[in-house]
């Protein structure tokens, strides 16, 4: 027990010594919520990686991959498809952002439909929405500590343990907003991508050596649901659209778009990224299906990453096992507090009242404080219907596609359209989850989301066309599309007037 | 110059399109759904997404590198 929790603490160590070496008090509400839109392409790729693969990659996804085989490597598919989507709205995302000081997505939304209240609804179901998933974070902390004590911490204990320890880092995000999430992502993202996916490669060949291979596996892991299917013969495709466009409408995903120093930069870390997702991702799967022979782990396959590490290395590795894990969640845990602080001082709270930029950082991080403890209340307590709470949490997020993606490639969107399909679309996905539970089969294996959101969709374009834009409203948006496609020199001007124009009631 | 300069960079969003149908197309799905069939000794089910996630990982290096200029006619 030394050996690991010893590893563990000497890494919470360092990157508490990292961040108190880079502490900057923050001038501005940008400089706490996006780190001053100041960061270049490398910090960047890390900050989405370090946020995008939480440590559940490490314990359910590489458990899946053990116990259910192929099927896993969706999330490869989807978290690739995520950062297409990344390059290609990069450019308005980014341009808007600097162009009207936006801090959070509902931000974006408030811009893009003139409209205060859609700020305050879209945060709301953000803010709901992620909330299981932290959570889920703080209680994946006791399985860490639970393994790490070699199962002599009870696992109730090791919980509290988790959440303490996940409480304590956070004094830092509080502290130093978005600037100590993004500088921490940086050397977390090195831990868990880097050294982790230098690890998953070690332990491949461990186990190839050991007799493991592709032929050795069960050919049903091969297979994956399709016609004919218990699951449904749209199972796959809806697992890989939600989460392809889902990844974007997670508010602490979504604010790295305003953190980058430029269009270019935000480019680069998704085209320097894109290797190091796919060799990572690659190897943990590959590395959960070659280790499903292993007897301990078709008992346990969540615990793969653990058992394999302590076979493979002793000690030692498996407590390099805990730190590579630590470092996925705690880099996805302070983004998720950090953006949901954010979001509750500039999406809720100062979205009615007035407040200057110092009450703007001092009431977001109070909300990052009472988060936080409540998160860690909820955590402490065994909650069986967390986990499927969690699920049609996601089911509900992916709602704001709808007015996200469309409103910033289709002029026509208006705020009817986006407020009555967002809402029609999480109530319908509340009453399919209430009526129809774990009833996929009935509607050929779609989503709730997915059909919810092919009425979000109807109920959005409708409007579109049944309430067309005033002339005013038509020449403001189309002058925000002109800002995001001009050329890098700014060969298309906006109008002043205009854009003089674009925040009356978005402030 | 403008007319160019799109007809260049056209491939690039055409790849993205061909890999996000790949990734969203159910028949697609079906076709590489059973476990008997392989191709140079992996299974279908898996080359598919092995090939897809290639494909998806270059298209934004190359459309990364083609904005930055390279491969532009002097």
């Amino acid at each position: 027990m030394i050996v690991t929790f010893g590893a563990l603490f000497l890494f919470l160590a360092v990157v508490i010594g990292i961040l108190q070496r880079s502490f900057k008090a923050d001038r501005s509400f940008t400089d706490y919520a996006v780190g001053g839109r100041s960061f270049s392409a490398r910090y960047q790729m890390m900050s989405f990686l370090n946020t995008w693969y939480p440590g559940a990659m490490f314990t359910a996804f590489a458990g899946m991959a053990a116990s259910a085989g192929v099927i896993s490597f969706y999330v490869l598919a989807y978290s690739l498809a995520t950062v297409v989507l990344m390059y290609w709205m990069a450019k308005p995302v980014w341009r808007w952002g600097q162009q009207f000081q936006l801090h959070t997505q509902p931000d974006l939304f408030a811009l893009r439909y003139d409209c205060r209240h859609i700020r305050s609804i879209a945060a709301l179901i953000g803010i709901v929405s992620s909330f299981p998933w932290l959570v889920l974070a703080m209680q994946a902390m006791g399985v860490l500590f639970h393994e790490m004590s070699f199962e002599k911490i009870p696992f109730s204990d090791a919980v509290i343990l988790g959440v303490v320890v996940i409480a304590l880092r956070q004094i830092w995000t509080i502290r130093m907003g978005m600037r100590g999430v993004v500088i921490s992502d940086m050397f977390q993202g090195i831990v868990a991508y880097l050294f982790g996916g230098c690890m998953l490669l070690g332990l491949i060949v461990w186990l190839v050596m050991r007799g493991a291979s592709l032929t050795s596996i069960s050919p049903s892991m091969f297979s994956l649901p399709g016609v004919g299917s218990k699951e449904g013969p749209f199972f796959l495709f809806s697992l890989l659209f939600t989460g392809t466009i889902g990844g974007w409408c997670l508010p602490f995903v979504f604010v790295r778009l305003f953190t980058a120093d430029g269009v270019d930069s935000l480019k680069k870390s998704a085209a320097m990224s894109m290797p190091i997702s796919l060799v990572f991702c690659t190897a943990l799967l590959l590395f959960g299906m070659l280790a499903s022979g292993l007897p301990a782990v078709a008992a346990h396959p969540e615990n793969v990453w653990f058992i394999v590490s302590q076979q493979a290395g002793g000690t030692v590795l498996l407590a390099a096992a805990g730190v590579v894990l630590l470092a996925a969640t705690i880099g996805h845990t302070d983004g998720s507090i950090q953006s949901t602080g954010a979001q509750i001082a500039n999406d809720l709270i100062g979205n009615y009242a007035d407040l200057d930029p110092k009450q703007l950082v001092l009431v977001s991080k109070i909300g990052m404080v009472i988060l936080t403890l409540l998160a860690a209340w909820v955590a402490s307590m065994n909650l069986p219907a967390l986990f499927t709470l969690a699920v049609l949490a996601y089911q509900g997020i992916i709602q704001l596609a709808v007015p996200q993606f469309l409103g910033l490639f289709w002029s026509r969107g208006n705020k009817q359209g986006a407020i009555a399909g967002m809402l029609v679309g999480f109530c319908v996905v509340a009453a399919l989850e209430f009526f129809f539970p774990h009833q996929l089969s009935m509607a050929w294996g779609l989503s709730s989301g997915v059909i919810a959101m092919s009425v979000n969709l109807v109920i959005y374009v409708a409007l579109a066309y049944a309430m067309p834009q005033s002339r005013a409203e038509r020449a403001r948006v189309l002058d925000l599309f002109k800002l995001a496609n001009r050329s890098a020199s700014g060969a298309v001007a906006v109008p002043n007037s205009t854009m003089a124009d674009l925040p009356p009631t978005v402030r | 110059m403008k007319k160019n300069q799109r007809i260049r960079l056209s491939p690039i969003p055409t790849w993205f399109a061909v890999n996000m149908i790949a990734l969203l197309f159910p028949p697609l799905h079906w076709a590489v759904a059973s476990s008997e069939r392989s191709i140079a000794g992996v299974k279908v089910s898996l080359a598919y997404f092995l090939c897809l996630g290639l494909s998806t990982a270059s298209s934004v290096v190359v459309a990364y590198f083609a904005e930055l200029g390279y491969w532009r006619q002097k």
